[in-house]
């Protein structure tokens, strides 16, 4: 291992006032863990912050921000960091330090830098720093848990993806590249004076000119053009999203219809519902009744017990009334005439009136009358006598209905107001849009194409010339040693070109094979997902199984942080001289599969791995899942009554 | 047996007007009379005198548009909760349709003071209530 940390001390750094001390342990294959515990608040991610500035530095307000407040209260004027480690095989020390002058209420911190290898302090301190680290590479190697989003851009800026090729060694292929164009351009300089004005040279000379500037213009339209590829692409992609946008908006759309018909439903239910309570509330006044009703129904069955006598008069009555209402025969079969008819009513009426008498002095209705009102009382109580359940049972389906109505006027509301200025005529002109970029993509992609072969004949051509012109120097003294060493300068550039070119896309490779690796080891979708693609700027892709990419934002937090630390190991064991990592509040949002995973690929990393991890990131039974790898571990301790943040190491 | 005769028609009083209009309105009762003869219902389960003064308004209707249950209900509970009540039992049915509209008067009185700073509702769920009302007493 090329790079590991040995020693870390702060002074008067944030919440740890005077000066902490860290001595890393060694740390050994499969044992690279270096876990620092700390609750929230006590001091974690002040650590993340004081590896950060010890390498890059920070503005003047965090400078002051990250003064710890007692010692600069104490009069104390000054605060450092400062780190010892082990670079390929030298001892090397960088501390980073910050004096303060105050002027009444303001203060100032001019910042000291200085970089000791093996015992000897070094120039160009900041430089030599940038080249193990570069500034715009801290991300990948600081690893904050709580700015994950980060980590899922769409596109990197033009400095991060230099940084990330300076961390894979691409430069120095570029340095020689740029070294062997200069040797070139003087070897050709000399043949050129060699050769002097006029003659056939001076001719393929002017020729080489033109090519060269033919070239030149050529390299200029394919950066203009690579230009418009980039501004399309990401105005495609803009409108890529937007297109998201409005298939959502579509799902509402159809939601909203769906809700609408729900509505219309509800509607006739509660209509329904409010017939029944009405027609509940009609009868009401039958149901304030029914006491009274079950009272003279006992009454009456009571009264029913009529005297013998009159008993006997109104059956009598009840023969009378049968033989008239007969109008056939006599029961004895004799057919009744009219003078008979006559008879039996004059009958009737003495059995009649005679009966009534009887009622009045018995002061008991007849039996018929009793048990017609006996029937009517019956039949109602038992219409109605089992109460208003019913009705109950109605107002809480109304209240039930109208809740759910309420829910759904506000659902509707709600989607109209997302679907207001979505009209369809925008989303039409969305995709034609859409099309027209694609196909102004389509042309530039042409256009590069073309540009492309021109470029090569060029080349060819131009190649052809200077060879010309190598021939006329080759016959001329000292005209042979310059172009063999022409010739020899032109092949090494070529090749180096070559070894470039293969060199960016064997990394890129590389990065993409490791952290698909990683990435489909820890994912919970290995089933759908299938390979993670590192592009052209070093920004990701997850693709499915079917070959199509997800977009980055609608991956799940986890699933971005998942996605972030496959990039950045895939980066880490890439790189040239790996880096020690340091992840604060690594697993924040990983659920505990995910967590669990992570923990087993973290021992495979060649490097130190520091964790700054709470109880929530490191649960104790997941520590002791990760005890054999375990090099060392700390706990961030904090008196309280002092406000004061200190580092132990657990034994 | 006394009965309703059917060249009668109920009766409310003025002062009562306003409140049985609203209740219509708000569709609580669907017509002034069924506000009526539940405040005669209403009156006869909570043993109230039929209302004496007040200024008679003709509501229009006949008995005969009432459902059968409703007219016998009145007519087997009214002369016995007269008798009850030591009220002069009516013997004619002019007689017996004014008992029956007093009392309406009477119970929607009470029920005025009762509902008048209640919502629908609160009304509706009031009378609906009464079953359990009646399982109380």
């Amino acid at each position: 291992m090329s790079f590991t940390f040995k020693k870390l001390t702060l002074n008067n750094w944030r919440c740890y006032e005077g000066t902490i001390t860290l001595d890393f342990p060694e740390i050994g294959p499969e044992k690279n863990l270096i876990v620092v515990n700390g609750i929230n608040g006590f001091g974690k991610t002040s650590l993340l912050k004081s590896l950060k500035f010890l390498f890059h530095g920070s503005g003047k307000d965090e400078i002051l921000e990250a003064w710890n407040e007692a010692s600069r209260n104490r009069g104390e004027k000054n605060l450092s960091v400062s780190m010892e480690f082990m670079h390929d095989g030298s001892l090397c020390k960088i501390i980073r330090e910050v004096e303060f002058k105050t002027r009444g209420n303001t203060a100032l911190g001019s910042e000291k830098l200085t970089l000791i290898m093996n015992g000897n302090e070094r120039d160009q301190a900041a430089d030599k720093i940038a080249q193990w680290l570069p500034t715009d590479v801290q991300q990948f190697v600081f690893f904050d848990g709580a700015e994950i989003s980060r980590y899922a851009k769409k596109q990197h800026d033009q400095g991060v993806k230099d940084a990330i090729e300076r961390v894979l060694g691409i430069p120095a292929i570029r340095n020689l590249r740029t070294d062997l164009e200069r040797f070139v351009e003087k070897l050709e300089e000399e043949q050129e004076t060699l050769l002097g004005v006029g003659g056939k040279s001076q001719s393929l000379r002017e020729e080489i000119d033109d090519l060269e500037a033919l070239d030149q213009k050529y390299k200029e339209d394919k950066n203009t053009f690579l230009e418009q590829k980039s501004g399309i692409e990401e105005t495609l992609s803009d409108l890529e999203k937007e297109a998201t946008k409005i298939e959502v908006i579509e799902v509402e759309r159809k939601g909203l219809l769906d809700k609408k018909a729900r509505r219309a439903d509800l509607q006739t239910q509660l209509s329904e519902i409010e017939n029944q309570i009405s027609q509940y509330i009609r009868n009401a006044p039958l149901y304030l009744l029914l006491p009274k009703l079950r009272g003279i129904e006992t009454k009456f069955k009571a009264k029913v017990q009529i005297p013998p006598r009159q008993d006997k008069w109104e059956k009598l009555e009840v023969v009378l009334k049968e033989l008239i209402e007969r109008d056939e025969n006599c029961l004895c079969g004799r057919e009744i005439d009219d003078e008979s008819e006559r008879h039996l009513k004059e009958e009737l009426s003495t059995v009649h009136s005679t009966l009534e008498q009887m009622k009045v002095q018995s002061g008991i209705p007849g039996k018929s009358e009793i048990m017609g009102k006996l029937i009517a009382v019956s039949q109602i109580i038992s219409r109605f006598g089992d109460g208003l359940s019913g009705g109950n049972q109605a107002m809480g389906k109304r209240a039930s209905l109208n809740l759910r109505l309420d829910e759904i006027e506000k659902d509707i509301n709600d989607i109209n107001a997302k679907l207001e200025g979505h009209e369809l005529v925008e989303i039409q002109e969305l995709f034609r849009q859409k099309a027209d970029l694609k196909s102004r993509l389509e042309e530039v992609h042409e256009k590069l194409g073309s540009l492309k072969e021109n470029m090569q004949k060029n080349a060819d051509d131009l190649r052809d010339k200077k060879r010309g012109l190598d021939q006329i120097t080759i016959n001329m003294e000292q005209g042979k040693i310059l172009v063999k060493k022409l010739d020899i300068a032109r092949r090494s550039l070529a090749a180096i070109e070559a070894l470039l070119e293969r060199a960016i896309k064997e990394k890129r490779e590389q990065i993409e094979h490791l952290a698909t690796d990683v990435f489909t080891s820890i994912t919970n979708k290995p089933d759908e997902y299938s390979r993670v693609r590192v592009k052209e700027d070093y920004t990701l892709d997850v693709i499915r199984k079917d070959g199509t990419s997800i977009d980055n934002t609608k991956l799940s937090s986890g699933e971005k942080e998942v996605l972030a630390y496959s990039f950045i190991t895939a980066l880490n064991r890439s790189s040239i001289t790996p880096v020690p990592f340091v992840m604060d509040t690594p697993f924040g949002h990983l659920d505990g599969i995910h967590r669990e995973k992570l923990l087993k690929n973290l021992p495979g990393l060649e490097v130190q791995v520091f964790l700054l991890a709470t109880d929530r990131d490191l649960p104790l039974n997941e520590r002791d899942k990760i005890d054999a790898s375990l090099a060392g571990e700390f706990e961030i301790k904090r008196d309280q009554a002092a406000a004061r943040s200190y580092i132990e190491e657990v034994k | 047996m006394i009965k309703f005769a059917d060249q009668d028609r109920f009766f409310i009083s003025e002062d009562l007007m306003g409140f049985a209009d609203k209740q219509v309105e708000e569709k609580i009762f669907e017509t002034r009379v069924d506000f009526l003869l539940y405040g005669a219902a209403y009156a006869i389960k909570n043993n109230l005198s039929p209302a004496k003064s007040f200024q008679r308004h003709d509501l229009g209707m006949r008995p005969s548009s009432l459902p059968e249950e409703f007219r016998a209900s009145f007519e087997l509970i009214v002369p016995a909760y007269c008798e009850d009540m030591s009220l002069p039992v009516p013997s004619e049915p002019k007689e017996f349709m004014s008992v029956v509209c007093c009392l309406g008067i009477e119970g929607g009185r009470k029920l005025y003071e009762d509902w008048k700073a209640m919502s629908r509702s609160q009304i509706m769920k009031k009378i609906i209530d009464i079953d359990s009302d009646l399982k109380e007493n």
